[in-house]
């Protein structure tokens, strides 16, 4: 495997930038338990709307595992994502939520019979007090779901268990970038909802998050995702579980330059430059 | 009729949702909605449904397609394009727009033993409103810019048009050159008052009308040579009460789509169906036995099945005494007919006994055969009788004495029978490749059926030779007696000839009574060059012909010996450009001719894209007229579903107008009356408005300014709509309630119309024993006219075709039928259409020929021979005779890479047999009329080669990419 | 409406299978002998339903012509149905391609009508398949060849595997009367019943991202529309030569149940991929074969394996008990079946409103 100066040098400063900011914030990963999210507290003057903002690098990420739901669908277990960082910020009047995750293939049309568009669903409980099911909550403990497909589909959606999905007036705003085989998605909403159904953020407890993504050239769609457990995030504040130490993040730093590397050598082979 | 639904609307949102629905296109509709339960920002429950089969919660959205089946109003139009069809159609109109149309089903039955009528209409009857509302429709006058055909225009207003048209006509008019005006338009019967319009007006200028039924080869010479008749047919209800039909080369599963149900029902009501075809045709698949003659050797095969039963002695010998020719007798010396003149003491109180013939009966005596021209005032002569008060004999050889001598003398019988002679089963498996046994045995069942019909297509009347083929062909119907009952006869289905309503039609049509008329074949060949094309025998039969009057020809030979070329040219309701055989010759020679070229058309086809200005006329669905077809007994309107679109008008608008500004014009200049020179007439210029609103019937002036007048003027005045005999009379207000069945015939049908029963024709002469409007009286089989004895066709017999192309060049022969995709040009350019096919102009090839080429399926091929090269996509159909290059018709010249189109590789040919005039002095059994009797534009003898063109992979794409 | 439910209640005629919990099932049966490929039924059907908004490639109703690939190409060899008569596997199935189906060619008229242009009238993008392509094409050899048209809509199947294809219940079978459904509102494009469809006879919308089929026009058969009317769906209405018959399985007097289940003479098109449909096909006969020397032959022009491979092997018998009443017919005898196929009364061959009473 051979590398361009130029993906060579975008590789090396990924991972400079993630050993610093390990090293930057020891007091936050230290205070991380496994499924928690942390959530940085975005200030007055910054901007999270976009996923290209310098203001996100401040906010840690979490890195989620996704594998293969169990939907009972064609080809379910086939999924192709294995990972997704996810970063959470909030303001005074706004939840944002970051979705990072290597693609190689960026699918953005729907409009042929066999085009599916990459997506990515982020799973709040609509009742933060109880965890609900994983796959799309259940009757009595439903889900709202946050939805971003990439031909321009931008849903919230309220389930009770697989099949259930039914839409909501959409209050949630997106943005997204793709960049070097990599998709970023920012999904922002109001931390005050007045509606019925809705997921109400709280400022004083954790509230429960898991994560679906999509590979639309994969035949992804529906229940063919790759999804995370059930995690949380850290709204309310304080070590909670048992501590990481910094040593396991510099692990995960450098399996993500790996990744990094990997994903940018299977586009430059997707591109056909090898 | 155009018929309001009031619907409760109380809130409005069904005119909302309708707006919607039209502006965006329904579908985009669901879009909007698709995800739309989101709107019940306050959802309680979730959308979980358990077991979707039976039992579903949501059904509410179902009102998204409820929604879009609605309309608000609807008007009963049809089609006025060159099709027998003739179907009724209910236009739907949604927000003042054409939104579909579906066949109005309403036409009442009149037997309920046959199939019910209803619904008649096919694929391009239901999409017509792609037309109305497309975006090449032509929606203002324009004038050409560039080159003609180039597409390069100038929009001008309609004053304009009409006064640069109208100074052209004044100033051709001034200059006596009347006849070089010529009007362009096919058919009455699709809609009579737009056929009318321009032909009204051309007619108060002293200017030519085109004859179309000769000119598009879809007139069967051999019925008025044997009938006497231009053609008459039993309407296609009639097919179910057969016990046998052969189709014989008649496609009428693509070409009679409306039809077609009589004949696929038969099936199952005991009727045998027997095709022939050359290829295994899309009729040929829903026969009971199909027989593939070698192309163009119908004769040959018809004359071996006529042996079969006149050797077997199946014939019907009672109908042969009577209604034939077969007992006559003929001159061996001349060939002719023996006279009642020509033999002393045959005894006729009669003024021509020249013009009456002789049987001899059982006792061997020479009798006077009844019903001749010599004893018939005129044509139609329903005085007299062929009925017969003594038995004459078929078989007569023998000498009689005569004025002159004597003469040896046989029956037309006698004769025949030499003829059919040649036709062994042997001669026909060579010649024709139909087994031995099988045309035998279909000549057997054909002969033993109770009621037996032949349905007879273009298939046979294309060929050079179409007049023997058809007499051919008549001849088994003859032989068995099948005619003029139901379920029998020969059904002609090759275009539409006649008009139900004839003299309403004909007096608005041509007000003057004083009409030239001139076979187009003629017209088009002799001014496109033809007579320094043809072969000399034929170029000098063809003089013959002009210069004893056969057959006329305009502009006509001036006092000094010349002939000026034709000059201005109004072409409506057709596609003369397009649709014309040797069109190379005709763009080359003929067009540069013309000063002024005017197209009148809803749509841009190729004479349009030809023509110097182009006039918007309403579409079908914009307008008042009629519709009527031989396939039916109906009579149905065109209504307006809505206003003409754009700055289009009705034909009848346009002429009207146009006469309008010509008399304004005239009389501004003070122009003087011109004198006719050939009809008692004065062409007034300063009144031809005047004349062309008022009903000359009544004298009202005025009273035809709108074409509804003209279309109740044609109801009023028909003897089919209005007859003599009764109070009855068929109303344009009552069709538009519901289609009425005509209520009688006039002089032009052969039979009356009988409640419940389907027309059949034919009865007049073969119930009612009227004289056959034929020289003898008689089905006349045998034609003793000097070129008909020159060329060795007294009788039908077979021959070869003549060498247009060398096989050894142009191995391949080349045909091109009707399709199922167009009515002649018209929706070969609809896109709807195209999608069904490949898009672009293909040709049907044999899998053999292709591979010789090194052709596959979808290649660009190029078809050539000496004339032209067309380019086109390949497709293999493996249903094909091998030999034969198969392009289905009517594909638009600008579908073509180099605007070349089908016709281009037919070279122009004519048969001097069809420009006779029989008998030679008065020319009562052959003369020219037009769409009657006159050349046919004929086309099947052409041959090609195919071969493939490099690189191309077919469809490349067009413009736009 | 009548409660009862399984195929095997009281109401329900003997040998009729009704899918649980549907009342009574809508369907068809189409003569091919009558079917001449004129398309009048894909116009109608199209200029109803599938105008503009992403449907203009779709063709509920198509003809194709037998053999050949169909539309879209080759649909037969996509999968979909049901492994077993159990109805308890999905046979998997495969989106067909966009060129499979063939695309709506869009034209350059304007350009050569009013800007100039010497390019011919052809697809602006080009053109490769279509769902026609194959018109009249067929198979074997001249004079031995043979074609026929097979025209098709959904099958408004009994075991719709569409149906049981979506994971989101969005398709459905209507209880009064078996119409399948895509919910238009809770479609979230997902394709799956597009895949599970054995007959490809549901069709993705990319401009809704929602998948749409036919309807059985449902609206009209309802008498929806301002003029409140019953009207067979356009399909069988607006066929010139009324190949088709309408109705209800069940109904032991209308035509279906006595050309399906009485005489047997109305067979199912691929009954092996198990899903019942309720469109039934008379099968189609055709002119014997030549021989070398230009005679007709003793011998049948269709090869039956070929019939039995489109329509199993209930197709021979249908062709028999066919030709025994035509042979009848021909003797001047009655015929039930042969009046049914013919139009003489057209009030037989639409019966919508028979269970309206319920």
């Amino acid at each position: 495997m051979t590398m361009k100066p130029k993906e060579l040098t975008l590789a090396a400063a990924l991972a400079v930038a993630l050993v610093a900011t390990t090293v930057a914030v020891p007091a936050l990963v230290e205070a991380r338990p496994a499924y928690a999210v942390p959530v940085h507290e975005g200030g007055e003057d910054a901007s999270f709307a976009s996923p290209g903002s310098q203001d996100w690098d401040a906010a840690p990420a979490a890195t989620l595992h996704m594998s293969s739901a169990e939907s009972g669908l064609p080809n379910a277990s086939s999924t192709s994502v294995e990972q997704v960082d996810l970063q959470a910020v909030t303001t005074d009047e706004r939840l944002y939520l970051k979705l990072s995750w290597a693609d190689a293939t960026r699918d953005t049309s729907t409009s042929d019979v066999r085009e599916f568009a990459d997506a990515v669903a982020v799973q709040l409980p609509v009742n933060e007090s109880a965890r609900p099911p994983i796959a799309m909550g259940g009757a009595s403990n439903r889900v709202n779901v946050w939805f971003w497909r990439a031909d321009g589909t931008s849903q919230e959606l309220l389930a009770g268990g697989a099949g259930s999905t039914t839409p909501l007036d959409d209050t949630v705003s997106n943005a997204s970038r793709y960049e070097n085989g990599t998709w970023e998605v920012v999904l922002s909403r109001d931390l005050e909802s007045s509606a019925t159904n809705r997921t109400a953020i709280p400022d004083d407890r954790d509230l429960d998050v898991a994560v679906a993504v999509w590979n639309g050239s994969n035949g992804e769609r529906s229940g063919v995702k790759a999804a995370s457990s059930w995690h949380y995030l850290a709204l309310g504040g304080g070590p909670q579980g048992p501590p990481y130490e910094l040593l396991l993040w510099a692990v995960a730093g450098a399996a993500i330059v790996v990744t990094t590397l990997v994903t940018v050598e299977g586009v430059r082979r997707t591109r056909g430059e090898s | 009729m155009s018929e309001h639904n009031t619907h409760d609307e109380s809130d409005g949102i069904d005119a909302a949702r309708r707006d919607f629905l039209k502006g965006l296109g329904a579908a985009t509709a669901v879009g909007v909605t698709g995800f739309g339960l989101g709107q019940q920002s306050e959802m309680q429950s979730l959308e979980i449904v358990d077991d979707p089969i039976g039992s579903y919660p949501y059904r509410d959205w179902e009102d998204l397609y409820r929604e879009e089946w609605d309309w608000d109003s609807k008007a009963r139009s049809t089609h006025s394009v060159n099709c027998t069809g003739s179907c009724s159609w209910q236009v739907y109109v949604r927000n003042g727009q054409v939104w579909r149309e579906e066949q109005a089903g309403d036409y009442p039955r009149f037997d309920e033993s046959l199939p019910d009528p209803n619904p008649r209409g096919c694929q391009k009857g239901a999409c017509y409103s792609d037309y109305v509302n497309a975006d090449q429709r032509i929606l203002h006058p324009l004038k050409r810019v560039g080159e003609r055909g180039e597409g390069q225009w100038q929009r001008i207003s309609w004053d304009e048009a009409l006064t640069e048209i109208a100074e052209e006509v004044i100033d051709t008019v001034r200059a006596e050159e009347y006849d070089a005006i010529s009007g362009f338009t096919p058919i009455p019967a699709m809609s009579p008052v737009s056929f009318a319009s321009g032909s009204r007006l051309v007619n108060l200028l002293g200017g030519v009308s085109h004859s179309f039924y000769d000119w598009y080869s879809d007139l069967p010479p051999g019925q008025p040579i044997t009938w006497g008749t231009q053609t008459d047919n039993a309407e296609s209800a009639d097919w179910y009460n057969s016990d046998y039909i052969i189709a014989w080369g008649s496609n009428i599963n693509v070409t009679r789509i409306p039809d077609a149900k009589y004949f696929l029902e038969a099936a199952y009501n005991g009727t045998k169906r027997v095709g022939i075809f050359t290829d295994y045709s899309q009729t040929a698949i829903h026969t009971d036995e199909w027989i593939s003659p070698e192309p163009g050797t119908d004769t040959a095969l018809a004359l071996g099945m006529a042996r079969v039963i006149v050797d077997e002695g199946l014939y019907d010998e009672a109908h042969l005494k009577e209604q034939t020719d077969m007992p006559l007798l003929v001159r061996e010396d001349t060939g002719k007919f023996l006279r009642v003149s020509d033999v002393p003491g045959l005894s006729t109180s009669a003024d021509r006994p020249d013009q009456m013939f002789v049987m001899q009966d059982q006792q061997g005596s020479l009798r006077v055969a009844p019903g001749s021209l010599g004893e018939r005032d005129g044509q139609y002569d329903p005085s007299e009788s062929i009925s017969l008060d003594f038995d004459p004999q078929l078989s007569v050889e023998g000498t009689v004495q005569t004025t002159d001598g004597s003469a040896q003398v046989r029956t037309v019988w006698n004769n025949l029978n030499d003829e059919l002679a040649n036709y062994t089963p042997e001669y026909i498996y060579e010649e024709t490749g139909v087994g031995e046994q099988t045309h035998q045995e279909i000549a057997r069942e054909f002969a033993e059926a109770e009621k037996a019909k032949i349905i007879h297509g273009k298939g046979v009347n294309d060929w050079y030779h179409n007049d023997l083929g058809n007499r051919a062909i008549q001849l088994l119907v003859t032989l068995t007696g099948n005619l003029g009952e139901q379920g029998t006869g020969l059904d002609h289905y090759v275009g539409q000839e006649k008009i139900w309503t004839f003299k309403g039609w004909k007096s608005l049509s041509f007000p003057t009574g004083s009409v030239r008329g001139v076979p187009t074949t003629l017209w088009t060949y002799f001014h496109a060059g033809i007579l320094d094309n043809t072969d000399p025998d034929t170029a000098a039969k063809i003089r013959e012909s002009i210069e004893k009057g056969w057959m006329p020809l305009y502009p006509s030979e001036r006092d000094d010996g010349t002939r000026p070329d034709p000059s201005v040219l109004f072409v409506w309701r057709g596609n003369y450009f397009n649709q014309a055989k040797g069109n190379v010759a005709l763009e080359e020679e003929l067009w540069p001719k013309l000063d002024l070229v005017v197209d009148i058309n809803f749509r841009m086809d190729s004479t349009a894209m030809n023509a110097d200005i182009v006039l918007p006329a309403a579409s079908h669905y914009e307008k008042h007229d009629l519709s009527m077809t031989d396939m039916h007994t109906y009579v149905h309107p065109f209504t307006p579903a809505v206003d003409p679109l754009g700055e289009s008008k009705t034909d009848w608008a346009i002429f009207r107008e146009l006469a309008a500004k010509i008399q304004e014009l005239a009389t501004e200049r003070e122009i003087e009356p011109v004198p006719d020179r050939k009809f008692d007439r004065e062409i007034d210029l300063t009144s031809v408005y005047d004349d062309y609103v008022r009903d000359w019937q009544t004298g009202e002036d005025g009273a035809l300014a709108e074409d509804k007048a003209a279309a109740e003027y044609i109801l009023e005045h028909s003897e089919e709509s209005n007859p003599s005999d009764t109070d009855e009379q068929l109303t344009f207000d009552e069709i538009d309630e519901e289609p009425k069945r005509l209520l009688a015939t006039g002089d032009h049908w052969t039979s009356d119309i009988e409640d419940g029963e389907a027309y059949t024709p034919w009865k007049r002469y073969v119930h009612d024993k009227e004289p056959w409007p034929t020289f003898t009286g008689r089905q006349q089989y045998y034609i003793d006219h000097d070129w008909f004895l020159e060329l060795d066709e007294a009788l039908p017999t077979h021959k070869q075709a003549p060498v247009l192309q060398e096989k050894s060049e142009y191995p391949l022969g080349y045909n091109t039928p009707h399709g199922r995709w167009s009515i002649h040009s018209t929706w070969r350019d609809n896109t709807k259409m195209l999608r069904l096919q490949r898009g672009e102009p293909i040709v049907y090839l044999n899998p053999e020929d292709a591979a010789k080429r090194g052709i596959e399926d979808g290649d660009t091929v190029k078809v050539y021979n000496d004339l032209a090269e067309v380019e086109v996509q390949a497709k293999i159909y493996p249903s094909s005779e091998p030999g034969t290059v198969r392009h289905f018709f009517a594909w638009e010249r600008f579908q073509y890479p180099d605007r070349q189109n089908f016709n281009s590789l037919v070279p122009m040919y004519m048969k001097p047999t069809q420009l006779v005039q029989y008998p030679e002095d008065t020319g009562e059994h052959l003369h020219f009329f037009p769409n009657y009797w006159g050349p046919t534009g004929v086309n099947s003898d052409v041959r090609v080669e195919v071969e493939k063109v490099d690189g191309g992979g077919g469809n490349q794409g067009g413009d736009g990419q | 409406m009548s409660s009862q439910s399984d195929g095997g209640g009281s109401d329900t005629p003997e040998g009729v299978d009704l899918a649980e919990g549907i009342d009574h099932q809508v369907a068809m049966v189409m003569d091919l002998n009558k079917c001449i490929g004129c398309q009048t039924c894909t116009i109608a059907c199209k200029t109803n339903w599938t105008e503009g908004g992403g449907r203009d490639y779709m063709y509920w109703n198509n003809v194709e012509t037998r053999p050949g690939s169909g539309y879209p190409k080759d649909w037969e060899e996509m999968g979909g149905g049901w492994k077993s008569e159990e109805h308890a596997e999905r046979q998997p199935g495969q989106l067909p391609e966009k060129e499979e189906y063939g695309r709506a060619w869009e034209f350059n008229h304007e350009q050569i009508f009013y800007e100039g242009s010497d390019e011919p009238l052809r697809p602006m993008d080009g053109a490769e398949w279509g769902p026609n392509w194959d018109e009249d094409q067929g198979a074997g050899e001249y004079p031995n060849s043979y074609y026929f048209y097979l025209p098709r809509i959904c099958n408004h199947c009994t075991h719709p595997s569409c149906v049981e294809a979506c994971p989101r219940s969005a398709l459905y079978k209507r209880e009064e009367d078996g119409i399948v459904l895509v919910d238009q509102d809770r479609c979230r494009g997902y394709r799956y019943c597009v895949e599970g469809c054995p007959y490809k006879k549901v069709y993705y919308n990319s401009v809704t991202k929602n998948s749409e089929k036919c309807i059985f026009c449902y609206p009209r058969i309802e008498g929806e529309g301002p003029e409140g009317e019953v009207r067979a769906p356009s399909c069988a209405e607006d066929c010139p030569p009324q190949l088709r018959l309408v109705g209800f399985l069940d109904d032991e007097d209308g035509p279906i149940y006595k050309l399906v289940n009485e005489y047997e003479v109305a067979v199912r098109l691929h009954p092996e991929y198990r899903t019942e449909p309720n469109v039934y096909y008379i099968p189609p006969f055709a002119p014997p074969q030549h021989s070398e020397r230009g005679e007709s032959l003793d011998s049948e022009r269709i090869p039956r394996n070929y019939l039995e491979e489109l329509f199993g092997p209930e197709v021979n018998e249908a062709l028999n008990t066919i030709e025994r009443e035509r042979a009848k017919v021909e003797r001047g005898e009655e015929s039930e079946v042969m009046d049914l196929l013919t139009t003489e009364n057209p009030a037989k061959q639409y019966r919508l409103e028979v269970f309206d009473e319920e």
